[in-house]
Formats: C-alpha cells, structure tokens, sequence
C-alpha cells in the first residue's frame, strides 16, 4: 500500500531527516515538473489518530521548507506506485499550476467564537404546536431570528475579515458554520506579510474583547489546492 | 473518538486546539489525488464533535496567552 503526503516540485533525492508514517522511509515519484510524496506500508491503510495525523503534517512541513507543496488529504492511499504515476501524469498540468499558486505562501487559519445571541427579533415564540397559526407564528419568529443572527455574523466577518483580505494573496471563509462560530476563514499569505498578518490579528482582539479570536498557523495549504476529483465522486466508506 | 484523542487530559488547550484545527484540515481539506481516501464518516465527524472541546479550551488557552492569539 502506498501512503501519499504530499504534491510537490519534482526532486529525485528523498529526504532522509523525515520519516513517514510508522517510521516508513520517504520516496518519490516524480511525473515530469511534479512529484509526489509517499511511503509504502505493508498494513492497512492508516487510521486518523492524533499521533498519525501529526506524522502526516510534519512530512509536509518539512517538505515546504524547501518546496511548494500541496498538501494531500489524510488517507489517500494507491495499491501500487503504478497508479499514483499515472494519476500524476493525468493531472499534471493542474497540479503544477497549483503549485504555482501556493508559491511562497503559507495558509493561516481564523476561528471567530461568540456567544449566540438570545435574544428574539420580536420577543418570545409562542409555544408551538397548540395551533396551526401559534406554531406558523413561532416558526417565522424563529426564521427572524435566525436572519438577524446571520446579518450580525455577516457585518462582523466583514469587519475582522477585510484587513486581513489585504495582506493574503486568497481567502476563503464560511459565516455562521455554527451558532458560536460567526467566522471560520484560511488566508492564503505570501510569507513577507506573515508579521503583518499577525500583527493585524492582534489588532483586531483588541480592538473586539466581545468575541474569541483564534489564530492558527502557519500551516501548508489545505484549503488552495487544486480540485481534481469530482466531489460526487469521492469516496468515503 | 478514543483513537484521536480528542480529549486527551495530558494536552494543553493549545495544543487541543491546534489539533483540531489541524484535523478539520488533513481529514477535509488538501488535494484528493482519487476516490480511495479511506476515511470512515465517523472519524471526518469527530472533528466537529470535538468542537466542544475547543470552546471549553478557548478560555484556558487565552488565560495561558493572555489573551493574545498567535500561531498555535
């Protein structure tokens, strides 16, 4: 079974500082201008615990040290090196595009967590279900709310969102994934602005002591790789 | 949800957190090369399940920073 960390630049010589899962050896397979990471293992494919997922980041750190990468996601296993040769060679031109863009750029990561808002946009919902008309009334009192709990989300992801928009080359952002995460964004972020970037950051949990802002980074960039399987297509058991 | 770890009493609320943040990357996000990401469902909705542990981190982890984010 092959194991895959990583796509990146085309090199020949595996590292041998880093060591894959289980200690496994690192090799590469490179397919024209690109390559990808991998180790061969013996057993099944490997369970997501804390311990191989932290293996799993650290040969892609490692990695971008000294390359762009494109990080792939935990579990991606092929039967044989075969395969993952000539899937490369199929997808080659977008991954190398891909690498393209990630170049020289680290990806952050922002968790924005409040306190959901209690409080209804016209009072208390009538208790629901004694009549067609109460239970219709609490369900468009519920709907009100919800509206203003997502335009209030939306004007704060603006506001924390927009400064950091200008240091980061992309982003991307999801508002309101849950009641007490109003912002959830990955900034894709040359390396010259990481100071910059951080700096801001702080800026902004100064300035908004009402809300948790969380920072994390730098991470490879999960979130700016290229699509290449169609997601109906994804197979998970 | 025992193999993650997810609530392991011998991390730190920094590194709970990093590792969530790190789980709802390598289990969701980065390049997907074939349909053959052996995941279960189960182990992609941990992530979201230890969302709880993240809010109940978030205090710890800002006494420890005071207050300050940063890269985890």
């Amino acid at each position: 079974m092959v194991y895959v960390y990583a796509i990146t630049e085309s090199f020949r010589r595996p590292t041998t500082e880093q060591r894959g899962l289980k200690d496994r050896p690192l090799a590469v397979e490179v397919a024209g201008s690109v390559a990808a990471v991998y180790s061969v293992h013996d057993c099944p494919a490997p369970r997501p615990t804390a311990d191989h997922v932290w293996r799993h980041e650290q040969v892609i750190e490692h990695l971008m040290t000294d390359h762009a990468v494109l990080p792939a996601r935990f579990g991606t296993t092929f039967g044989d090196d075969g395969k993952l040769a000539a899937l490369l060679e199929t997808h080659h031109d977008r991954l190398l595009a891909g690498l393209k863009r990630v170049r020289g750029h680290v990806e952050l990561g922002l968790r924005v967590l409040w306190k959901p808002s209690e409080v209804r946009a016209d009072g208390p919902a009538e208790p629901a279900g004694q009549t067609g008309h109460a239970y219709m009334k609490a369900r468009m009192a519920e709907e009100q709310r919800r509206r203003v709990e997502q335009r209030r989300a939306e004007r704060l992801a603006d506001e924390l969102d927009a400064p950091l928009v200008g240091l980061s080359s992309e982003r991307t952002r999801r508002v309101l994934a849950r009641p007490e995460v109003p912002l959830t964004a990955a900034y894709l972020v040359p390396r010259a602005h990481l100071d910059a970037f951080r700096r801001e950051v702080q800026r902004l949990v100064v300035a908004r002591p009402d809300v948790r802002v969380l920072c994390t980074g730098p991470w490879p960039p999960y979130h700016f790789v290229p699509p290449l399987v169609d997601p109906a297509e994804e197979n998970r058991a | 949800m025992s193999d993650t770890n997810l609530a392991n009493p011998a991390r730190s609320p920094e590194e709970e957190v990093t590792l969530l943040e790190l789980l709802d990357r390598v289990l969701d996000k980065g390049v997907v090369l074939s349909g053959e990401v052996t995941l279960s469902v189960a182990d992609v909705d941990l992530v979201y399940l230890g969302l709880r542990v993240l809010l109940s981190s978030v205090d710890a982890a800002e006494r420890l920073r005071g207050g300050e984010p940063g890269p985890a």
